[in-house]
């Protein structure tokens, strides 16, 4: 056999192999946790399915949203802020002129957009840390939605179910995936704009320098992100039939709810594009998120509390092991007694040298 | 220095024009009118509404102002009362219970009246708050009420509806808050009076409250021959995580849906699972929760909600009666002389039309079950009066505003 | 003649310089003047409206206090570069262990030292596991955030009455009064002081702040540093907590729930820079977080929806913030 082909297709293994993994891993350890307690993971069957891919959905249209800046340097404390106003205002305004569940999401997504592109113009023009303009308009935009529900009061559908019945029809989930993706896809990937974002994640004072305007490009990725927030918030709200706002600062714990998907993907990402990367992510996370609701069905002593310990103990392991992924490579592979152990077996065989 | 001149003339007119708009707001309160500090957590439910519009409008006949304040942990509200007493309030109504003592002690040391109107205080708070001389009581149902309104609503669901398959949320019983657990325990104990039945060993009233609270249900160590719980659920965070557990119970047949608190949520994410999932019949899902009897409930009827047992606008009246009755001078205590800590009935309505007759008997445009006449009648009574106003129920309101309403 | 050009834009070129210190100065007493006329804007309506000027400011002492402590300590992690959102929670759980303790020995100086050392043991946990791993800081504090929120969770489920730890009233009455506060929290501010300006400990913050790869260089530690950092800013929490079960002895989940975000605006109202190193001010954390109590018995007066508040303190918040930035010209986004 040729070996540049055989190398190519140890490569090609490799590259499955690391894309695959923590799909794979999550799924098997959340099933046999599942087996231990006597259910399975996919118990159920359809509806959880379903449910699954709305969670999918959810996190993966919050993931999306939240890379964009993040990846750049930028947190940006706004995010829960501008997807519950962004929802809100879809839920409002669609129920109110009977435009369904698919006009809620078009409205919440122009919401979101025009919201997103607010803080992003608040961004470039003060030119302030992220950090600061993301919580100061986290609390602006919290007291907006107080206001516009009167004072918090709960946001709902009435009779009509079209709205929860949306947020559990695979095909509209699928549809509302496949645009997060492709407009990632498409902006990132094939214009002039993903290109002067790459460039400034990388070397923010080289492209500076090179003509890239950064602060339109940082406009653009608030409003992009702000489009997905408002799609995300507007199928959070449906999800649930309803919501009752909550303030003082309430939305802030939004934006770590898709951290976990997110470091996931710093992995996945080594061997595939991207935003795929998130969507396997998301998926994965959704494993052990169903896993965590099957578990709890099943066992009432695993509390919302343990599995925000059980969570945070994950994790903290995969940041772990992504910061430290040579030494523990080294670790695991006995690389470095493999090396002391081939020095020596050299040093035996010719002891002149 | 003409620039200082400048600065200085601005500063001198923005202080006048501030003294001027400030000197403006304040005109128009009378002498005989009090101020009256309203401290709650929750600001957004049906019944908080209800109350706002019921204090709002009975204080009016009675010459109180009431101002609400919404806090969220224990140093909030007691800031919050300190604020109270800056401005010359001369009274607070304590909704929120993140440190009653606390509290009670922050009104007492700035020599405001304070009354918890739907809360209960316990022994050990009750022991120390009677030592203060500006604290007047509390109304609220009592564990008693509490545990009775779960047992009755099992009762009406097995008996009336003839349910045997039940999902159950239990609200805060994983934080152990106590009227929620009476409350779960109270049904619990209604299924467990089956000879077959028992929940991990657990058959009475103390054993079945020892068991759920801080731990809630596990439906596998539920046992019967003639019932069956599918699903539980408690905490209040209302995301996929409970939908998944809700939709599984439901498919597993539990869609006689009984919540010991908001009953609402839980009401409206079930009517939208019973409508999205095929496998699961809507016209057999019934929820019933113990929440409010107000109008933001009538909608919930049309989703599945069948049984409603709640407090009312006018349960605010006891509390006024209290308020009313110290600002007057003729401050109610028990018979062994202490702030009352008194129980209150729930009004339980199983129809919508039951509903609305409550509320039309009930509501601001047509006037309150306990209107400004009726608080003032037993501002001016003594507690066995005062009693008989906190236990009645729907019928007994009525002769209630019969006799002293009109 | 050429030397008198030169001469002219020597004189021009120093002319220039004033400005610009002038322009600095005034700009880095912008939080001071904000905190001075949000104080005067209170004590005058107050006193026209008739309202106890003297409760007003006990009010306003107490609800400072919390997040001046809290937040005098952040200033040593945020110098150094780093952040920590889980000094909320942390203080959390510090009250509530402290609370156990005190209730169960009755005595004020071990509820006081297990607050104490509880908050620096968890304050350093954060920083070993961030150092030691080599995690970002900012991701670890937030990851530790929701661990503390669920380990108080339990702690009240398991060990607590109704969700609810209570130390008894007449333990922590004696130190329930504004001059106890006062004390705390200026004693707490000079120690601060003293050991950021007067000892070397602040310069090397700055220092590893503003160029961590110069700091190094120059043989900073900076590993012991920021746990250094991280176990000062645990002594203010665990003041903080013990102030706060002073003042409401009934210790739930809701306890202080606001405390750690206040903490950030309050720093930045009092002109700290979120990113640390030179810029860093010690006594910013103290004005920030009484402009902001003066700001919400200000509002108070006038205003009872919580949400019109959090508007204004929103909007104030970037516009301080921008007042503050305004002499830096940065030709680049700020990340």
């Amino acid at each position: 056999m040729d070996p540049a082909k055989n190398n190519q297709a140890v490569k090609v293994i490799k590259r499955i192999a690391g894309i695959l993994a923590i799909p794979v891993l999550c799924f098997g350890i959340m099933e046999l946790v599942c087996i231990a307690n006597g259910i399975t993971l996919f118990n159920g069957g359809y509806s959880t399915l379903q449910l699954f891919l709305r969670g999918t959905t959810f996190v993966f249209l919050l993931s999306l949203g939240v890379s964009i800046n993040m990846h750049t340097g930028r947190f940006d404390f706004s995010t829960g802020a501008v997807m519950l106003i962004s929802g809100v205002i879809g839920a409002k305004v669609a129920y109110g002129l009977n435009l369904g569940p698919a006009g809620m999401m078009a409205v919440a997504a122009v919401a979101g957009l025009v919201i997103g592109g607010l803080v992003g113009l608040l961004y470039i023009l003060l030119k302030l840390p992220p950090m600061i303009i993301g919580l100061g308009m986290a609390l602006i935009l919290e007291g907006v939605v107080a206001i516009i529900t009167d004072g918090c009061q709960p946001v709902k559908f009435g009779t009509d179910t079209s709205y929860y019945s949306f947020t559990v029809n695979p095909v509209a989930l699928l549809i509302l995936m496949a645009l997060g993706l492709g407009v990632m896809l498409v902006i990132f990937h094939f214009t002039k704009f993903g290109y002067d974002y790459r460039a400034l994640q990388t070397g923010q004072k080289i492209a500076v320098n090179t003509g890239v305007n950064e602060k339109m490009n940082a406009l653009g990725c608030y409003i992009i992100a702000g489009f997905l927030f408002g799609i995300a918030g507007a199928l959070s709200i449906c999800s649930t039939n309803g919501t009752t706002p909550t303030i003082n600062f309430s939305t802030i714990g939004t934006m770590f709810s898709c951290f976990l998907p997110l470091f996931f993907s710093g992995f996945i990402g080594k061997f595939i594009n991207k935003q795929v990367a998130i969507l396997l992510s998301c998926i994965s996370y959704e494993f052990i998120q169903i896993g965590f609701g099957q578990i709890t069905f099943k066992n009432a002593a695993f509390t919302t509390e343990i599995r925000s310990v059980v969570e945070a103990v994950i994790l903290v392991a995969f940041l772990i092991y992504l910061n430290n992924e040579v030494k523990i490579v080294e670790v695991v592979m006995f690389k470095k007694f493999r090396e002391k152990l081939k020095a020596k077996k050299i040093e035996t065989a010719d002891p002149e040298g | 220095m003409k620039k200082i001149l400048a600065v200085i003339l601005a500063v001198a007119m923005v202080a006048a024009a501030l003294f001027a708009f400030a000197a403006c707001d304040g005109a128009g309160t009378t002498s005989k009118e009090y101020k009256v500090g309203v401290l709650r957590e929750d600001d957004t439910s049906g019944e908080a509404i209800a109350w706002q519009g019921y204090l709002t409008a009975v204080g009016k006949e009675l010459g109180l102002t009431f101002e609400f304040v919404t806090t969220d942990s224990s140093t909030s509200e007691v800031n919050a009362i300190n604020t109270f007493a800056a401005k010359g309030f001369k009274a607070i109504l304590l909704f929120s219970d993140d440190d009653v003592i606390a509290s009670v002690t922050a009104a007492n040391k700035n020599k405001m009246y304070l009354v918890i109107p739907t809360g209960n205080v316990n022994d050990e708070q009750r022991e120390q708050l009677n030592k203060l001389e500006y604290y007047l009581g509390s109304v609220s149902p009592t564990d008693d009420t509490d545990y009775q309104a779960g047992y009755d609503m099992a009762k009406y669901f097995v008996n009336d509806l003839g349910k045997s398959v039940f999902t159950l949320f239990g609200g805060a019983t994983c934080y152990a808050v106590s009227m929620h657990v009476q409350r779960l325990a109270g049904i619990l104990a209604y299924l467990c009076e089956d000879e077959g039945t028992s929940y991990d060993g657990a058959k009475t009233r103390g054993e079945l409250v020892g068991k759920v609270a801080g731990q809630g249900v596990d439906p596998t160590k539920f046992v019967s021959t003639k019932y069956t719980i599918t699903g539980y659920m408690d905490g209040f965070a209302f995301d996929d995580a409970f939908s998944t557990k809700l939709q599984q119970s439901m498919i597993a047949g539990g869609t006689s849906i009984l919540s010991v608190g908001a009953g609402d949520a839980v009401a409206g994410i079930a009517y939208g699972i019973a409508n999205a999932v095929a496998s699961i019949d809507a016209s057999e899902v019934k929820s019933a929760g113990v929440d409010a009897i107000t109008s933001a409930y009538a909608d919930c009827f049309n989703i599945g909600y069948t049984y409603d047992c709640g407090k009312y606008a006018s349960a605010m009246a006891p509390g006024l009666v209290l308020l009313t009755a110290a600002l007057n001078g003729n401050k109610i205590v028990d018979e062994t002389g202490a702030a009352p800590r008194a129980g209150m009935s729930y009004w339980v309505a199983t129809s919508l039309d039951e509903l609305n007759t409550m509320l039309a008997a009930d509501n601001e445009t047509d006037g309150y079950c306990y209107n400004g006449k009726v608080v003032e009648y037993y501002a001016g009574k003594g507690y066995t009066e005062f009693l008989e106003l906190c236990n009645a129920d729907f019928e007994a309101a009525k002769t209630i505003n019969a006799n002293y309403g009109k | 003649m050429a030397a008198q050009i030169k001469k002219e834009a020597v004189l021009d070129e120093t002319a220039l310089r004033k400005k610009a210190i002038i322009k600095q100065r005034i700009i880095s007493i912008i939080p001071l003047i904000a905190c001075l006329i949000l104080a005067a804007l209170y004590l005058i309506f107050a006193s026209i409206k008739g309202y106890s000027i003297s409760i007003g400011l006990q009010t306003i002492i107490s609800d400072a206090t919390l997040v001046a402590l809290v937040a005098t300590g952040a200033t040593f992690i945020f110098t150094s570069g780093s952040f920590d959102l889980s000094l909320g929670s942390n203080m959390l759980v510090s009250a509530l262990l402290g609370g156990l303790v005190g209730s169960a020995t009755n005595s004020l100086v071990l509820m006081l030292l297990t607050s104490i050392g509880v908050a620096v043991l968890l304050s350093v946990l954060n920083s070993t596991l961030a150092s030691v791993f080599n995690l970002p800081v900012f991701i670890m504090t937030i990851v530790m955030m929701s661990v503390y929120g669920a380990v108080a969770t339990l702690i009240l489920t398991t060990l607590g009455k109704n969700a609810q730890i209570s130390v008894p009233m007449a333990l922590v009455e004696p130190l329930n009064t504004t001059w106890f506060r006062v004390i705390l929290i200026v004693g707490y501010e000079l120690l601060c002081l003293f050991l950021f300006y007067i000892l070397k400990l602040g310069r090397q913050q700055k220092f590893l702040g503003g160029n961590p790869f110069c700091a190094y260089l120059s043989g900073i530690k900076s590993k012991r540093l920021t746990i250094i950092s991280f176990a000062l800013a645990g002594i203010g929490i665990g003041l903080a907590a013990f102030s706060m079960t002073v003042q409401t002895p009934t210790l739930s989940a809701s306890s202080g729930s606001s405390v750690g975000m206040n903490m950030l605006i309050a720093l930045v109202f009092g002109g700290m820079t979120m990113s640390g190193g030179p810029k860093s001010k010690m006594y910013a954390a103290l004005l920030g977080a009484f402009s902001m109590s003066f700001l919400d018995a200000f509002m108070n007066i006038f205003v009872s929806g919580s949400w019109y508040l959090q508007i204004v303190k929103g909007v104030l918040f970037i516009i301080v913030v921008f007042l503050i930035n305004m002499g830096n010209k940065v030709k680049l986004l700020e990340r």
